[in-house]
């Protein structure tokens, strides 16, 4: 579904990416993590259009990423809602913006999901952070991407409330299964939500090792099966960062 | 109760200035007392009435028109980097110009009517306008464009659902700036050629050596740029509530 080929990337003198190949097959759970600095960001902002590559290139659906497209969505850190609209107007910017028409049962369908049913007329800026980035979860979703990028969505978030919203994640990747590529700092979160994780390189990144986690889902934090693939990954990591 | 505060400070200092007038002694043709000041408008005030009328009229003209025309040369200037390029410092080398220099111009131009005013008031309040309403719009979080651009989003959708948006809080900062300077335009455009407003006025007191009846139309004068800013004050509470809440982004 994703093809990275040898994807490398310099911007001015900085080295960020250095030949990346990866391959991300359909409705496959990614999850990148690296050292911060490494690339990831930019990697994502490549596969969604936003970047066009200094050699190399990502092929989505078989087609040469040239310009953002509907099919790919892309989740940052930060929730980026914008202030002015209400929660349900902002999770229907794709469909405005895209022309997608009329989805307003979905984006309350969506809403409902995660559990913000009855906050669709509120401002942003009266929701937690963790409420915020599931209105931002549920603008990606809108969108119906075959392809979500998503850049360290939870990161920001405090721990519980972490948890709270990759099971809710599991949840949504298990009634729709998508594409997903997820960046992100925390191993347990990556050997939690992925099938395989990808761990890059310091700068310039590049793919140093990637491991997979043969395990069956629902999955829960703490269980001794993930423990084992985690220690995995931090090897893998550590001897990147060492 | 908000109001409490200010009209204490209103009264004291009108209390300090009628105490000055009568311990000193002043003349009331260098200073007169509030109390002249007063039985100058008591005098007269339908005809003073009429006249803030026109200067309002030309204020509230002129900045409409300011915003008419500053929002969009705003958005072309954001818009291209050709046409920033092109005027920007055009623009900002007119804004240096002192708008009174201008004003003889101005009304050799547009004659001694209401367009002179109106022409005026524009020039003083356009600058900060556009100023503004561009910075605004450049200051939009990179995360958002990106967000837009992700979303395949045309410039259109750029503009008009997220930098005009997002540059709101400024704009407003702009247009308040832009309605005092809009009340002192108007004023220098009648006191240069007029028939009519409150300039006018204080500048024929001055001829005829009324000086309570210049001190009328300011207090006049300061009356109706109060009521302008608070309207819009006003207006942006309406307008832009989330901007109290800055925490999002
Ligand atoms: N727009 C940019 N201009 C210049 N350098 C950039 C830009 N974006 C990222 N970089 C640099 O590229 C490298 C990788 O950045 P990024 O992809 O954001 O890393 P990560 O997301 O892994 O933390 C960093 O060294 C960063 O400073
Ligand atoms: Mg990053």
């Amino acid at each position: 579904m994703i093809a990275f080929q040898r994807v490398a990337h310099t911007f001015g003198g900085v080295r960020a990416l250095a030949g990346i190949d990866l391959e991300v097959a359909e409705h496959e759970f990614v999850a990148v993590i690296g050292r911060s600095g490494c690339g990831k960001s930019t990697l994502l902002r490549i596969a969604a259009g936003l970047l066009t590559p200094s050699r190399g290139r990502v092929l989505v659906a078989g087609e040469e990423v040239t310009a953002p497209c509907r099919d790919v969505s892309l989740m940052f850190q930060r929730p980026a809602l914008l202030p002015w609209r209400s929660v349900l107007a902002n999770v229907l910017l794709p469909a405005e913006v895209l022309g997608l028409g009329e989805q307003r049962s979905r984006a309350h369908e969506l809403l409902e999901l995660v559990g913000l049913g009855g906050f669709e007329e509120r401002l942003p800026h009266e929701l937690s952070g963790g409420m915020q980035q599931r209105v931002s979860l549920c603008r990606s979703l809108l969108q119906d991407p075959g392809v979500m990028l998503m850049d360290e969505p939870f990161s920001a978030l405090d721990a519980i409330t972490r948890t709270e919203l990759s099971e809710e994640l599991q949840r949504i990747q298990r009634e729709q299964p998508r594409t997903v590529l997820f960046v992100t700092h925390s191993v347990d979160e990556a050997v939690l939500l992925a099938d395989r994780v990808v761990v890059l390189s310091p700068r310039p990144g590049r793919v140093h090792e990637i491991t997979d986690v043969p395990l069956a889902r629902p999955r829960a934090l703490g269980r001794a099966e993930l423990d084992e693939v985690s220690r995995a990954v931090r090897a893998s990591l550590g001897e990147v960062t060492a | 109760m908000k109001a409490v505060l200010p009209v204490l400070g209103l009264l004291a200092i009108v209390g300090a200035w009628w105490l000055a007038t009568i311990v000193f002694r002043v003349d009331p043709f260098l200073l007169p007392s509030p109390g002249d000041v007063a039985g100058s408008f008591l005098e007269l005030p339908g005809y003073l009435l009429e006249q803030t009328l026109v200067t309002s009229w030309e204020a509230v003209a002129g900045f409409a028109l300011s915003v008419v025309i500053g929002v969009p040369i705003a958005l072309l200037v954001v818009g291209s980097t050709v046409l920033e390029r092109m005027f920007y410092p055009l623009l900002v080398a007119l804004n240096a110009v002192p708008k009174i220099a201008v004003a003889p111009l101005v009304v050799v131009w547009f004659g001694f009517g209401i367009g002179s005013k109106v022409l005026m008031v524009v020039l003083v309040c356009i600058f900060p306008i556009v100023i503004s309403t561009a910075s605004g719009m450049r200051s939009t979080p990179n995360e958002l464009v990106e967000l837009f651009r992700s979303l395949a989003a045309s410039r259109a959708h750029e503009f008009f659902k997220l930098r005009l948006w997002h540059a709101l809080p400024q704009i407003f900062v702009g247009l308040k700036v832009s309605i005092t300077l809009a009340v002192v335009g108007a004023v220098i455009g009648e006191f240069v050629g007029a028939r009519a407003g409150l300039g006018y006025v204080i500048s024929t007191s001055g001829a005829s050596a009324d000086t309570s009846l210049a001190f009328a139309a300011m207090a006049l004068l300061a009356v109706v740029s109060v009521v302008l800013f608070y309207a819009l004050v006003l207006l942006e509470r309406k307008l832009v509530p989330w901007a109290e809440e800055r925490r999002v982004v």
